[in-house]
C-alpha cells in the first residue's frame, strides 16, 4: 500500500492519520524479510516506539520515513562493517554527521545495505556477506559499490538509501537498477563518520525512486561540518524549490568523448532520445569536448588505491576491528589480521596503492596522476565557463552485466566506471536518472553533470525530464 | 614513468610494506593483474603535464583551526568496548621490546 508513494505523500498520510509511522516501518520491514534473496541488507536495526515517536510530523521533514544506510556509514550503537571481515562485529560508537542529520529530521533508520567491501567495486560482488542481486534480473549485478541500497530502492524494500560515491558508486548502481542517485559536489556533505576509502573523492549521496524525494533528502544531509576538514562552508541550498521551474534556454553540453564505440548501441539510442526530449522542453544542445576523459580511469586507479592504502592502514588489529589469534609477534599480528580480514579486491588496491606511493614511484605515478586530475578538472571548467550550463551523457557504457562476468578481469570491471569517474576527479555534482530500458528490460541511466555547487540545475532538469515518462514508477516483476 | 614489469620479489616486498602475508597460490595471478593495471596507468605518459599543478583538494580547501579549548571525552566506555583486547583502560598488544 505504500509502494510508489512519495515522501510528501507518506507525510500527508501520517498527518491525516490514514496510516501510522509504525505501519510504514512494518510494511518495509516485512518486504525486506520477504525479498531477502536479493541480499540487499547487511543488518536490520531494532525499531522501538521511541524511535517512531521522537519526531514531530508537522515540523520534521522525514518524520516516520524509513531510510537505509550503506554499511560504511556509522549510526550509533548499530553495526557498521563496510561489508569487510576485518570490521565484523564492530558497533559504531557515534553517529556520522549525515546520520545525525537524518535522525534530527525524524527519519527511521531501518538497517544497513550490503556493498562492495570498503566501497571497492562496481558490481557488489566483493562483499564479505555475498553478492547482491539486481531485482530486474536476478542473474545480473545491481552495480556497485552501493548496490545493496540501489537494489533495495528499486525493489521498493526502502524508499530512501544513502550510498557513497568515490568513482560512480551511487550513480552506476542507480543506473543499473533504474532509480535516481545523486553524487553532490565534493565538500557538500560531511564525510565525518563515513568509513574512508579515497578521501579526496568520497561523497555521500542519496538514492530514491524519484527526483523529488532525492531533493528532499539531499538538502537535509547537506552542509558544512567542522568535524570534516574537507567539507566546504557554503550555504545549504533549497533543492526542492527548483523543481517545476522551466529549462528554457538552458545550454546542455553533449561531450563527444562519452559516445564511444564501447557504448552499447541501445544506450546510445536511449540517451539521444532523452536529449531530444530535453530539447523539446526548451533546452539547447551544444556539442562539447572533454579531451582528457580517456585518461580518467587510469588517473583514478592510481589516486584511489593510493588513498585507500593510506586510509586502510588503520585496520591493524590493535585498536578496533578483528584481531587474528596465534600470532608470533606484533608484525605478524598486523600481517595475519590484515591477510585474513581483507578480501581479494581490497588487497589488490592496497598493494597497488602501496606501490605507487613507494620510494621511486611516488612522482612517476601518484604526482603524475594528480596532475592529470587537474587537466580532467580543467576540461570541465572550460566548457562550463564558455559553452554550457549542464552536461548530459550516459551514466555507464552498458546496462547491468551478468553475475560473475567481470570478476576475473579487474581491468574490464574498472572500465565500467569510465563515465562516472571524471566527475569525482573534478569534484562536480552528478545524477543518474532512469531514461528507458534495453531489449532485455534492463534499466538505462541518463547522467546529468553540473557545475560545482550547482545541484539546483541538475534537479530542475532531472525533474522536468522525469515528468515526461513513467520510467521511475515501473517496478521490477515479482516485486509489485 | 617507465614500464616496470613486476617480478615475484617485488610483489613480496609490496606485501611486506602493506603489512600483509602473500598467499603463495595466488601470487602468479596477482603479478599478472598487477602488471596489467600498471600498463593501464602508463597511459598517463601520453599526457604532457609540464607546468601543471597537482590536485589534492578539488575546491582548494584551506586549513581550518578550532579554538584550543579543553572538552570532555565521554565515549571512553564505548571506545574500550570495541577494542579487540584490553586490560583495564589499556589496549593489550604483544611484547614490542625484546626482553633480556
Amino acid at each position: 500500500m505504500f509502494i510508489n508513494k512519495s515522501i510528501k505523500e507518506l507525510r500527508k498520510g501520517i498527518k491525516q492519520k490514514d496510516f501510522s509511522k509504525k505501519e510504514i516501518a512494518d510494511f518495509y520491514l516485512s518486504r525486506i524479510k520477504k525479498f531477502n534473496n536479493l541480499n540487499a541488507f547487511s543488518h536490520i536495526h531494532p525499531i522501538n516506539e521511541k524511535d517512531l515517536n521522537n519526531s514531530d510530523i508537522s515540523s520534521d521533514t522525514l518524520s516516520g520515513i524509513p531510510v537505509a544506510l550503506k554499511d560504511n556509514i556509522l549510526s550509533r550503537n548499530n553495526p557498521a562493517t563496510a561489508c569487510s571481515k576485518i570490521l565484523d562485529g564492530f558497533i559504531a560508537p557515534y553517529d556520522a554527521t549525515v546520520t545525525s542529520k537524518l535522525k534530527s529530521s525524524g527519519a527511521i533508520l531501518i538497517g544497513n545495505n550490503n556493498m562492495d567491501e570498503f566501497a571497492m567495486g562496481s558490481s557488489s560482488e566483493n562483499s564479505s556477506l555475498g553478492n547482491v542481486l539486481n531485482p530486474w534480473d536476478l542473474n545480473k549485478v545491481p552495480g556497485g559499490s552501493s548496490g545493496g541500497g540501489a537494489a533495495a530502492v528499486a525493489a521498493r524494500l526502502i524508499p530512501v538509501a544513502l550510498g557513497t560515491d568515490t568513482g560512480g558508486s551511487v550513480r552506476q548502481p542507480a543506473s543499473f537498477c533504474g532509480i535516481v542517485g545523486l553524487k553532490p559536489t565534493y565538500g557538500r556533505n560531511s564525510r565525518y563518520g563515513v568509513i574512508a576509502y579515497a578521501s579526496s573523492l568520497d561523497q555521500v549521496g542519496v538514492m530514491t525512486n524519484s527526483v523529488e524525494d532525492c531533493a528532499l533528502v539531499s538538502e537535509i544531509i547537506a552542509g558544512f561540518d567542522p568535524l570534516d576538514s574537507t567539507s566546504v562552508d557554503v550555504p545549504i541550498p533549497n533543492f526542492s524549490s527548483t523543481l517545476g521551474k522551466d529549462i528554457k534556454g538552458l545550454r546542455i553540453g553533449i561531450p563527444k568523448e562519452y559516445f564511444i564505440k564501447e557504448l552499447n548501441t541501445e544506450i546510445d539510442t536511449s540517451i539521444r532520445t532523452a536529449l531530444s526530449e530535453l530539447e523539446k522542453l526548451g533546452a539547447t544542445l551544444v556539442e562539447i569536448s572533454l579531451p582528457h576523459t580517456e585518461y580518467a580511469v587510469a588517473t583514478y586507479y592510481i589516486i584511489a588505491p593510493a588513498e585507500a592504502a593510506s586510509n586502510l592502514s588503520r585496520y591493524d588489529g590493535i585498536r578496533y576491528g578483528k584481531r587474528s589469534k596465534d600470532t608470533e609477534d606484533l608484525f605478524d599480528l598486523y600481517c595475519k589480521t590484515r591477510t585474513e580480514g581483507f578480501g581479494t579486491e581490497v588487497k589488490r588496491r592496497i598493494l597497488i596503492g602501496t606501490y605507487v606511493l613507494s620510494e621511486g614511484y611516488f612522482d612517476a605515478y601518484y604526482i603524475k596522476a594528480q596532475k592529470v586530475r587537474t587537466l580532467v578538472a580543467n576540461d570541465f571548467k572550460e566548457v562550463f565557463e564558455n559553452q554550457c550550463d549542464i552536461i548530459a551523457c550516459p551514466t555507464a557504457p552498458t546496462t547491468a552485466f551478468n553475475l560473475g562476468e567481470k570478476c576475473n578481469d579487474p581491468i574490464s570491471m574498472y572500465l565500467n566506471d569510465i563515465f562516472t569517474i571524471p566527475t569525482n576527479l573534478a569534484g562536480l555534482p552528478a545524477m543518474s536518472i532512469p531514461c528507458g530500458f534495453d531489449s532485455n528490460n534492463m534499466p538505462i541511466g541518463l547522467q546529468l553533470i553540473g557545475k560545482a555547487w550547482d545541484e539546483e540545475t541538475i534537479f530542475k532538469t532531472a525533474y522536468l525530464y522525469e515528468q515526461t515518462h513513467d520510467w521511475h514508477k515501473r517496478i521490477p516483476k515479482g516485486f509489485e | 614513468m617507465t614500464t616496470n614489469k613486476l617480478q615475484k620479489n617485488d610483489i613480496f616486498k609490496i606485501f611486506k610494506l602493506s603489512r600483509m602475508h602473500p598467499e603463495e597460490e595466488k601470487v602468479n595471478k596477482l603479478i599478472e593483474e598487477f602488471n596489467s593495471i600498471l600498463e593501464l596507468a602508463e597511459k598517463l605518459n601520453e599526457v604532457d603535464t609540464k607546468n601543471i599543478d597537482a590536485t589534492s583538494h578539488v575546491h582548494g580547501a584551506t586549513n581550518i583551526f578550532r579554538e584550543d579549548k579543553r572538552s570532555d571525552f565521554t565515549a571512553k566506555e564505548k571506545i574500550l568496548s570495541i577494542m579487540p583486547e584490553n586490560s583495564g583502560t589499556y589496549i593489550k598488544v604483544p611484547i614490542v621490546i625484546e626482553q633480556e
